[in-house]
């Protein structure tokens, strides 16, 4: 399971800049961001893209009013600027008013198999909104439409994500298990407390659910983050031991 | 009169086939080129679902080269407007002008291609109430300098009675341009001058234009312009109902477009600019065919050797608008 971390409350963009520096050079997978608000979630991708080499850029789409041809064309653009970095997570009821919308989808519970998970294509295209964004970030030409440029990945990843996005989440039942076993790239969020011993086991419980990406909202400092959460989220049998060492290691600040 | 260059549409055309991920390299690299020559603006240009990737997002685009910048301005030659939520574009040109310290200006026109607007779901018909509206909500918000791509009279009134900066697109005359802005101003007069009243909103004029010394650079820029005009009619051709039959036209409209292209030595071009009453010249040179060698060297001489005669040339409305 990779684990990326949530930027979307960092209100200071100088402060939000240094987080996704910091983020880069620690190997997390990705910046959650888009917390400026409508509008906003491609130009700050854009401009992180500059200043990061290898972290992901999500752009955190919880609009109600642009079409999403419109945000995919935004979504590509960053993709190309960030050389294959960029992904999208649709939010909870994020839908243009007046197109047709599947409530149970934008919802997360019911989705459309993703085949480049899943390993087989649903015989319904999903229609909503959300399910369109990921087609056409796919390369499908819908109605005679194709998204030009095409994204720089083979397929632009689009996650839904969880509309149970909060601390009282039952993280030990992935709402993509309860779908019925197929592999639905639901993206969750988890609100860590900063107290490792309270958040280890939750990151042990997606790991071990299946979860193959997990946002974690961190209160501390990302080195700590890295240390001992993203480490053991890679796989079973982390070893609690070095982590726990390593914090005791003198630091020397590089030249 | 300030000099900037355009337009800048992230293509890999049939002319020039290229890596749409390099093209957003080279946005980056020229927006840098741009301001250590002493540039005033770079222009970026949209359309949307065209074969070659012509940049349907100019936000982003505009962000990257912002990001990559400190003193050039970076303007959108033009967005187009109906086609978006103008809160969401309001809400974006806000944080670019903050970012960039003021150097985000956001041009917009209206879009003319039918299939554009099908892929949007947006009724064709609805163009100008949405264009409307979507200046109604970005001039009450002004969150940038905001300018309205016209090319003809009745469009240049109406961004004149909106205290709107007008930026002309089309290939024309010194007098025709001189038409439009008089047009432009007169109606600024007739609304009560909005906006700045003791400065008339900025004109900006894209121009073709190259720099070349010799007939033979000179016949090479001119088909390097010819040529880009292409990529134009093939927009035409790929939109239903506009009008207007490009195949029949071509060649016509490649002779108008060369006709009226500025190509030549540097005080053959700064004597053909100053011909014109505009704050801002958007020099054309974003053409697919030149080689990145050739399009590098002429935007170091165009900072070489256009901006410093030009300065003082136009009413330099600019000034005040850019420094809001």
């Amino acid at each position: 399971m990779r684990v990326g971390v949530d930027l979307r409350h960092v209100t200071d963009p100088v402060q939000r800049r240094a987080l996704a520096v910091e983020a880069d050079e620690l190997g997390l997978w990705a910046v959650l961001i888009g917390g400026d608000g409508p509008g906003t979630e491609a130009t700050d991708a854009a401009r992180l893209a500059a200043v990061t080499r290898d972290v992901h850029l999500l752009l955190w789409f919880s609009e109600v009013n642009e079409h999403p041809f419109t945000l995919c064309e935004e979504a590509t653009i960053v993709d190309h600027l960030s050389h294959r970095r960029a992904g999208v997570v649709v939010a909870p009821g994020a839908v243009t008013p007046g197109r047709p919308h599947d409530a149970a989808v934008s919802a997360g519970t019911s989705v459309a198999a993703d085949d480049s998970v899943a390993g087989e294509r649903d015989a319904r295209p999903d229609d909503s909104p959300a399910g369109r964004m990921r087609r056409w970030l796919a390369g499908e030409i819908i109605n005679g439409v194709a998204l030009t440029p095409p994204p720089a990945q083979s397929r632009l990843p689009v996650w839904w994500a969880d509309p149970g996005d909060g601390p009282d989440r039952d993280h030990s039942r992935p709402a993509a298990i309860d779908a019925g076993d197929v592999a639905v790239p639901e993206l969750q969020v988890f609100h860590a407390s900063g107290d490792l011993e309270a958040d280890r086991p939750v990151i042990d419980a997606h790991r071990d659910a299946g979860w193959t990406h997990l946002i974690v909202r961190w209160p501390g400092p990302l080195p700590v983050l890295a240390r001992h959460l993203m480490t053991r989220a890679v796989g079973p049998g982390f070893p609690d031991v070095v982590a726990e060492m390593a914090d005791r290691l003198p630091v020397h600040e590089q030249d | 009169m300030k000099v900037g260059i355009g337009l800048w549409c992230l293509q890999a055309t049939a002319t020039a086939p290229r890596s749409f991920t390099q093209a957003y390299d080279d946005l980056v690299a020229d927006a840098v080129l741009a301001e250590r020559v002493g540039l005033h603006s770079l222009w970026l240009s949209e359309h949307h679902g065209y074969y070659d990737g012509y940049c349907p997002a100019l936000l982003p685009a505009a962000a990257a080269a912002l990001e990559a910048t400190s003193a050039l301005a970076v303007g959108t030659g033009v967005l187009l407007l109906p086609l978006q939520d103008p809160r969401r574009v309001g809400q974006a040109a806000t944080d670019l002008t903050k970012r960039s310290g003021g150097r985000f200006h956001l041009g917009m026109g209206m879009g003319y291609r039918p299939t554009e607007f099908a892929a949007k779901e947006i009724a064709f018909e609805d163009r100008v109430s949405r264009m409307n509206a979507g200046l109604d909500h970005l001039q009450a918000t002004r969150p940038c300098p905001l300018w309205v791509g016209v090319t003809s009279k009745p469009a240049a009134r109406r961004a004149g009675r909106r205290g709107l900066g007008l930026f002309i697109s089309g290939a024309f005359s010194s007098a025709v341009v001189d038409e439009l802005v008089g047009a432009h101003r007169e109606a600024w007069e007739a609304a009560g001058r909005p906006g700045d009243p003791e400065r008339p909103p900025p004109v900006g004029l894209l121009r073709n234009l190259w720099l070349a010394d010799t007939p033979g650079e000179q016949r090479r820029a001119l088909d390097w312009v010819r040529s880009s005009y292409l990529v134009y009619a093939g927009l035409g051709w790929g939109a239903d109902d506009t009008g207007v039959d490009f195949v029949a036209q071509i060649e016509d409209s490649m002779d108008e477009v060369e006709e009226s292209a500025i190509v030549g030595a540097p005080d053959q071009v700064i004597d053909a600019l100053s011909d014109y009453d505009v704050d801002l010249v958007v020099c054309r040179i974003g053409y697919d065919q030149p080689p990145r060698s050739a399009l590098v060297e002429v935007i170091e001489r165009i900072g070489a050797e256009l901006v410093e005669p030009l300065h003082g040339v136009g009413p330099a409305g600019l000034e005040s608008e850019a420094v809001r």
